[in-house]
């Protein structure tokens, strides 16, 4: 194998590892951040899935989801099993949908509409999961998370559409 | 090399009403079984099995019910509803969601604890004229 393909595939794994750390970080800070007054309980605004969207924009598949692994076991080091399961479940169908979403050729959406459609997947896959521990009584939250999905998708991309021409300008992500 | 991908495409138009459909839909479904109906029962489910029913009309006082979860929670059983007093999880999201009224549910999921607070006229699911 030559020297320049180790090194390409060298680089991508450490631009996982540091996209992976960019996600826990930014959870911490999320977890500074306290409750919105007027939202509902649970209502995070997902800064992780940052980390996430530069992810799919500059690594291959597995290691988007292996970033996505992380933020759930974080989660569970920090939260316990119970978030574990709904993070990692919430975070696997964002990433996919994600990934799709920007990697089909000729992509016809831009930013927002990917990192909305990331935040929906990632609220309705944790309302099923929570559905799995608790039974029916999840469906109550099902609207207004899904409805929450605009704001934090909007919000999160925004930050995405800004940093990513900075964070290729690296030559980590180059 | 700097990749530039554009903030709005006409495409998310669509993923945006789509998500306010879904939404919408979910809300619609939501309020239509809300009434104003005196609850009558409320049913305590741990990890999904029914484990106690309290009938709500005999709760003249209001009282505080222990329910032994994942780990205990505290409910208290008023003739109004039922509310999340006291649980050990880290959220506190059963306790924020305040009175369970009629037709609705609300749970601890850490704790693997539910409330769903029925009324009588519910039991019907629809009454002619």
């Amino acid at each position: 194998m030559s020297k320049v393909l180790v090194n390409k595939k060298l680089y991508t794994l450490a631009r996982a590892a540091l996209l992976s750390a960019v996600a826990v970080v930014l959870s911490i800070f999320e977890s500074f951040i306290p409750d919105l007054p007027f939202a509902l309980p649970g209502m995070k605004l997902g800064l992780g899935n940052i980390a996430v969207l530069l992810a799919v924009e500059t690594c291959p598949l597995g290691l988007v989801l292996y970033v996505a692994a992380v933020r759930a076991l974080f989660a569970l080091v920090t939260r316990g099993a119970t978030a574990f399961f709904m993070s990692f479940a919430g975070a696997i169908a964002s990433s996919l949908l994600m990934y799709f979403l920007a990697r089909i050729k000729n992509t016809p959406f831009g930013c927002i509409g990917i990192g909305i459609a990331g935040a929906f997947a990632h609220n309705t896959a944790q309302i099923f999961t929570a559905y799995f521990i608790i039974g029916n009584a999840v469906w109550g939250y099902f609207p207004v998370v899904t409805l929450f999905a605009l704001v934090s998708g909007s919000l999160t991309s925004l930050v995405h559409f800004f940093a990513l021409p900075k964070v290729t300008s690296v030559p980590l992500f180059q | 090399m700097k990749k530039i991908r554009p903030y709005f495409k006409k495409a998310d138009i669509f993923v945006i009403l789509l998500v306010i459909l879904v939404s919408a839909t979910g809300f619609f479904a939501l309020f239509s079984g809300f009434t104003k109906a005196t609850p009558t029962v409320a049913e305590i489910r741990v990890n999904t099995v029914l484990v106690k029913t309290i009938d709500l009309k005999k709760a003249d006082t209001p009282y505080t019910l222990t329910v032994e979860g994942n780990f205990p929670v505290e409910l208290e059983i008023s003739k109004e509803g039922v509310r999340f007093i006291n649980s050990e999880c880290p959220d506190k999201l059963c306790i924020h969601s305040g009175l369970i009224t009629s037709n609705r549910t609300c749970a601890c999921l850490p704790a693997g604890v539910s409330v769903e607070v029925k009324s009588e006229d519910s039991s019907v699911d629809a009454v002619a004229g």
